[in-house]
């Protein structure tokens, strides 16, 4: 048996490991709409090809660092940019940065090359505990300066800035003394990363806590934001609860166009979690997104 | 005022531990009661670790039904914390668990079953290997051959259980008829899990093989391992083992240590006749020393 071929089979690939460099790669992720790729779109994904900017991926996802997930994301890789997005690096938690966290991301970065790299401004894990999910930090100096040094830090080990998110939350401290788009704004200016504006999430958190949406938007800095998020909320009791599991909502997609005008067109995911839909819907929010950016991008102009 | 450090503490304290409400003080109502908030949270993670367990261990949740699944997850969960950022570190110890919860004493192989499903999904995750070319094990000299280390693909794992654990877990796939009966009585298996290509393979292996898989796993050279296979049975086939193997990327590589590497590779169109063929059976005979 030729060397080839068994490596070839060994892996699992369908196609011959040339393919997978067939055409330069393109890093850079444009100010288009994209998709969150997961596993079954994966094979309709390849099929079809399908018009849109990029996709994104929850990074923990590919940390095993081979098998299925890693042939099918390589392999789309092949055809488009890809966005790593992490939920579990905890930037908020007072123990120190996970250090294996960071080297699987980082393993995982130099085999994707991927076009931008996002993590959350949230804390999700102490005393060696976590809790697998976004939870919101008290707005105070303290926590600015354990985020800034992990920021730092986590940039330092991946050799690139990141981007950090702003997540949705259903409680604020009473010892929160900056407003969360200060905050996130003053992230961003002492370590030098960049925001991923959740446009789903300013929405859901300014219902529950009764702020301003607007001025959220007008206090960040422009150029600072390099991507932003549209996503689905339910309601439950009485709260607006960030399900990712339902089209983009009127009053989101009317703050969409208000942060275009406000801070530029930037590439947008429509992000998609629970109870999947078919990828074609996925696409037709992508293309709303993406008229909705041209429409309100040429009248910002 | 708390510091950050508290706050955390607290706020995961309260977040498996109902009777603990510290973390209510440092919440502004706002409308909706401190602890009502913190509900929230605090289902959000008990659902995500519910459905990540429920991903993993389908067949569990086929054998004992959603509720009593559900039942035991929620057991489960608040006394086995996660202890990394990728959820798919959670559940690893649902096996442990299920053995020793008393309601589901009456299925004895549901632990065994479990391991089995997290074996699939360590497999399905794992690393890729190398691929050996079995030409580069006909370099090495015979000689040396019993003191090499060989490795496993990444994706392998072990689970010897006195139940019918394969079989039982073929019956609850989705594609499975529906009519199979699994004979609990039929006799336990020894299973080799490993990834063939991209799919997740469960291979019962005989005792013999099954022993020098351990053995390797274990670290040891061939030749500690090649007497566990033969104290099993006498007449094990290592040949045709490293054939199948090698060609089937359960043995990824191997070592050669470093005090017989010098001399110990055959020098390349020699026509080394005897050297190159020793992956025949007739010429292997290690050394059982």
């Amino acid at each position: 048996m030729p060397a080839t071929t068994e490596t070839v089979v060994s892996h699992g690939r369908i196609t011959a490991p040339g393919a997978l460099r067939s055409r330069p790669l393109a890093t850079g992720i444009p100010a288009r709409s994209g998709v969150g790729l997961r596993a079954p779109h994966y094979r309709e994904i390849l099929a079809t090809l399908p018009a849109i900017g990029w996709l994104e991926v929850h990074s923990e996802n590919y940390f095993g660092g081979g098998g299925q997930p890693l042939h099918y994301l390589e392999r789309i890789r092949a055809e488009y940019p890809i966005s790593l997005h992490g939920v579990g690096l905890s930037l908020g938690t007072t123990d120190s940065l996970d250090q294996e966290h960071l080297r699987a991301l980082k393993t995982l970065m130099a085999r994707i090359e991927p076009g931008l790299v996002s993590e959350h401004l949230c804390w999700s894990s102490v005393a060696g505990r976590h809790v697998n999910d976004l939870l919101p930090l008290p707005y105070t100096e303290e926590a600015l300066a354990v985020v800034c040094a992990h920021v730092r830090q986590a940039q330092e080990a991946l050799g690139r800035p990141i981007l950090v998110e702003n997540v949705s939350s259903y409680l604020q401290y009473s010892h929160s003394t900056i407003d969360e788009w200060d905050f996130i704004a003053e992230v961003a200016a002492r370590s030098g990363c960049g925001i991923l504006l959740d446009i789903n999430n300013i929405y859901v958190s300014a219902c529950n806590h009764g702020f301003d949406a607007r001025r959220y938007l007008k206090a960040v800095p422009a150029a600072a934001v390099g991507e932003m998020h549209l996503a689905g909320f339910d309601r439950i009791a009485g709260l607006l609860i960030d399900t990712h599991g339902t089209r983009v909502a009127d009053p989101v997609w009317q703050l969409y166009a208000e942060a275009v005008e406000i801070i530029g067109a930037r590439p947008t995911l429509i992000e998609w979690d629970t109870d999947l839909p078919p990828l074609a819907v996925l696409l037709q929010e992508a293309a709303t997104a993406d008229r909705m950016r041209g429409e309100r991008h040429a009248h910002a102009a | 005022m708390p510091t950050l450090r508290e706050l955390e503490l607290a706020f995961v304290r309260g977040m498996f531990d109902t009777t603990d409400v510290t973390a209510e003080r440092f919440i502004c109502a706002n409308g909706m009661a401190p602890a009502a908030r913190l509900a929230i949270y605090r289902n959000n993670i008990v659902h995500n670790y519910r459905e990540a367990l429920r991903d993993v261990y389908p067949v569990i949740e086929r054998l004992v039904g959603e509720d009593f699944f559900r039942f035991a997850a929620d057991r489960y969960i608040p006394c086995h914390p996660s202890c990394q950022g990728n959820l798919h570190g959670f559940g690893g110890e649902f096996a442990a668990f299920l053995e020793q919860f008393p309601p589901a004493a009456g299925l004895p192989y549901l632990g065994d079953v479990a391991r089995l499903e997290w074996s699939w999904h360590e497999s399905f995750h794992a690393a890729d290997g190398s691929a050996m070319a079995i030409d580069r094990l006909m370099t090495v000299a015979e000689a040396a051959l019993p003191s090499l280390h060989f490795q496993l693909h990444p994706s392998c794992r072990l689970l010897a259980s006195p139940f019918p654990v394969d079989r039982i877990w073929a019956a609850n796939q989705p594609d499975a008829a529906e009519s199979v009966t699994v004979d609990l009585s039929a006799g336990g298996v020894r299973l080799l899990i490993h990834r063939r290509g991209d799919a997740v393979a469960i291979e019962p292996v005989g005792d013999p093989e099954f022993a020098l898989l351990a053995a390797l796993m274990q670290g040891m050279p061939l030749r500690g391992a090649l007497d566990a296979a033969r104290a099993v049975d006498a007449n094990f086939d290592l040949a045709a083992f490293l054939v199948q193997r090698v060609s089937d990327s359960t043995l990824a590589g191997f070592v050669v240590p470093t005090s017989t590497a010098i001399g110990s590779v055959a020098p390349p169109g020699r026509g080394q006749g005897s050297q190159r063929s020793r992956l025949q059976k007739r010429d292997l005979s290690v050394n059982r020393a």
